[in-house]
């Protein structure tokens, strides 16, 4: 049974996780092997997936919560909550 | 000409009022052919399927790799939309409806863009509700590939200056291959101030009304139209009184503009009195305008490699000739730096297209390299140079310079151009100024060398860095190595600048690292007299230099040498601007930057 490892995040940045912001994400979470879930309130969707993570449409202040579960889980989740976290930017 | 005149009311997305000539674009929408398959079929309609979003992909990348122009972000969008196109949520779903249902591909797809388009039509928050749009996109040339009708504007070609563009909607990728046209205005049937032609409308600095109901109807190519980007209306056909009011109000809009203007009028000069040059990189000719706009003192950098794009055979030196004279009309005083063409390995026109594409591009036969291999290319464009240098202040650029002895034989080929030119009565500047793109490691590290036989040095960072820190930019895997204050790449700027002080040549840097703000201060401190960046970085890059003072920015580049890591000089930086440059000033930056898709 691999353990799933969660953590919420709220979107930082002014214009939230815009079409190019998504971009980065997924291309983040495709790095992993790790399955990569993103949930808002009800709303779950693959992490991997960009026209699902548009979908979410979460806007700045919107509080998200990241699940990743395989392998290196605890690495995905890491890098994603931090991507979010510093407004989508790379460095 | 007929019709009457008729007024319309849409979203004024991005201001200025233009006149001019319709184009329309309109390839209609696609029909949708819907029917059901046989059990046996779904195999064939799912590769089917799969084939068609694989060639949509690759239509993509290639008007991405085409796109130089636009900035980063444009790049990023077209980017975006391969995944969407590569998504594998969006694929599985299509094809379990294939399977499970036995329809036919095309239907699959258009179900699935409802519904993920329905999905969007409920969201309260407008920038992303926009981005059903972008589903569109996406699906339209899903579609149009399945079906078999072309997707991208064959005739785009044909669009003269000056005209009004009329379509139903534009896609990234085709703002990205309009952006080669001087286009007056955007007027498009749906869309919202932040879909992509109002932003691509913004940063072009052209008028565009969006969301006009019935444009596309009723609009014919060639009929005369007025676009008030400003409130929102668009006249068609207009009557002569209709005419001479908009003539007006394009006047009154300019004036207010005015003053923005004498803003971006003041020199760049620090409080200490040092002036630097601000200077623009452009790919276009008709950027040119906009850098003067912005307040740019000279065109940096002028890529050429447009000119041999999208083309089966060179440009010959007529070719050459007239679109570097169109430049020096422009600019006026001001000078060009003109870079002959950096193309080769990867994107190489003609029949050289068809070769086995080179392993290594980054590497391999390109720029003065593919130069020396087909000479022809190269003193065509050499002759074209000379010619305009009559109209106006030219320095020629030659890029990939790695040894003396490149820069000798360049040198000895212009010679021979200048002799023939002589021979045939042509005439030419003497004594024109050349300079080096320093952006391999072997011309930085021979700086000294090579600063005694040119007469000027243009530092390229991108390149520059991507052989010292043997890093693939478009390689996001290693896109986090980027560090511009990392000490071996400010050893290197500093080596550079050294050696062209030393011989009193000048020294400027042309790469995104001098578009980078916060980077500039330690370019000036290192010596670099002119930085030459992307139009809009302009306006911010002389206000930073305005509040800046010399002494300081030199203490500065002093001290972030002596930093062992690029961590401990991006903190330096950091706290350099915090405390000698106004937070509205920086604060400025982040907002452009965090901007999305512009």
């Amino acid at each position: 049974m691999k353990a799933t490892y969660s953590r919420t995040v709220i979107i930082a940045n002014d214009l939230g996780m815009h079409l190019r912001a998504a971009g980065v994400l997924v291309q983040t979470a495709g790095r992993f092997r790790a399955e990569v879930w993103l949930q808002r309130n009800e709303m779950r969707v693959n992490g991997k997936s960009i026209m699902s993570v548009l979908t979410l449409a979460a806007g700045k202040g919107c509080e998200l919560v990241v699940h990743a579960e395989g392998d290196d889980a605890p690495a995905a989740l890491e890098e994603i909550c931090t991507l979010i976290e510093r407004g989508f930017e790379r460095k | 000409m007929s019709g009457q005149p008729r007024t319309f009311r849409g979203i004024g997305a991005s201001p200025g009022i233009a006149i001019g000539r319709v184009f329309l674009l309109d390839r209609g929408q696609v029909r949708v052919p819907r029917y059901h398959i046989e059990p046996d079929q779904t195999d064939y309609e799912t590769t089917r399927l799969s084939r068609a979003i694989e060639k949509s992909v690759q239509q993509l990348e290639a008007i991405r790799s085409r796109f130089a122009g636009g900035g980063v972000d444009h790049h990023a969008i077209l980017k975006a939309h391969e995944m969407m196109l590569a998504d594998s949520a969006f694929f599985d779903e299509s094809a379990a409806l294939i399977r499970n249902e036995h329809i036919n591909a095309e239907w699959a797809v258009s179900r699935v863009i409802a519904r993920i388009r329905g999905l969007f039509d409920r969201v309260a928050d407008a920038y992303f509700r926009e981005r059903r749009g972008d589903v569109d996109f996406v699906g339209d040339r899903i579609l149009r590939n399945l079906v078999g009708q072309t997707t991208d504007l064959a005739d785009v070609a044909n669009i003269e200056d000056g005209t009004i563009i009329v379509a139903h909607d534009l896609s990234p990728a085709d703002t990205a291959l309009l952006a080669r046209h001087r286009i007056t205005a955007f007027v498009t049937e749906v869309g919202g101030k932040t879909s992509h032609t109002s932003i691509i409308a913004r940063s072009l600095e052209v008028p565009a009304v969006v969301g006009v109901h019935g444009i596309v109807d009723t609009a014919g190519s060639g009929d005369l139209m007025i676009v008030d980007g400003a409130d929102g209306t668009v006249v068609l056909r207009p009557t002569r009184t209709q005419i001479e009011r908009g003539r007006e109000r394009s006047e009154h809009y300019r004036i207010m503009n005015l003053d923005l203007l004498e803003a971006k009028a003041l020199p760049a000069r620090t409080q200490d009195g040092e002036d630097v040059t601000v200077a623009g990189n452009i790919e276009l000719p008709h950027e040119v305008a906009t850098v003067l706009g912005r307040g740019g003192e000279a065109i940096g950098l002028y890529r050429t490699e447009f000119l041999f794009l999208g083309r089966t055979d060179p440009p010959d030196e007529e070719d050459h000739y007239r679109t570097y004279c169109q430049i020096f009309d422009e600019v006026g005083d001001c000078e060009v730096t003109i870079r002959t063409f950096d193309l080769g390995g990867d994107k190489v026109f003609g029949d050289e297209a068809l070769r086995e594409p080179e392993p290594n591009p980054a590497l391999g036969l390109r720029a003065i390299r593919y130069c020396f291999a087909h000479p022809e290319v190269f003193l065509a464009q050499i002759a074209g140079l000379l010619r305009a240098s009559m109209r106006g202040r030219l320095r020629i650029l030659i890029p990939m310079i790695a040894s003396l002895g490149e820069l000798r034989t360049a040198r000895e080929m212009i010679e021979s151009v200048e002799h023939r030119l002589l021979r045939e009565g042509k005439e030419f500047r003497k004594k024109i100024p050349l300079g080096i793109m320093v952006e391999v490691p072997s011309a930085a590290l021979t700086a000294d060398l090579l600063a005694r036989e040119c007469d000027f040095f243009a530092v390229g960072t991108n390149d520059l860095m991507q052989y010292l820190l043997a890093i693939d930019r478009t390689n996001e895997q290693v896109d986090y190595l980027y560090r511009p204050l990392h000490p071996a790449v400010l050893r290197t700027l500093k080596m550079v600048a050294d050696a062209a002080k030393a011989a009193g040549i000048s020294a400027s840097v042309c790469g995104e690292m001098a578009g980078e703000l916060e980077h500039a201060p330690v370019l000036m401190g290192l010596g670099y007299s002119q930085l030459s960046v992307a139009a809009s970085s302009i306006p911010r890059l002389k206000r930073l230099i305005r509040e800046l003072r010399m002494d300081d920015c030199v203490t500065l580049a002093k001290e972030a040498l002596q930093c062992t890591t690029h961590v401990e000089a991006d903190t330096l930086v950091r706290d350099f601007l915090r405390f000698k440059v106004a937070p509205n000033t920086t604060a400025a930056w982040h907002m452009e930057e965090t901007r999305p898709d512009e």
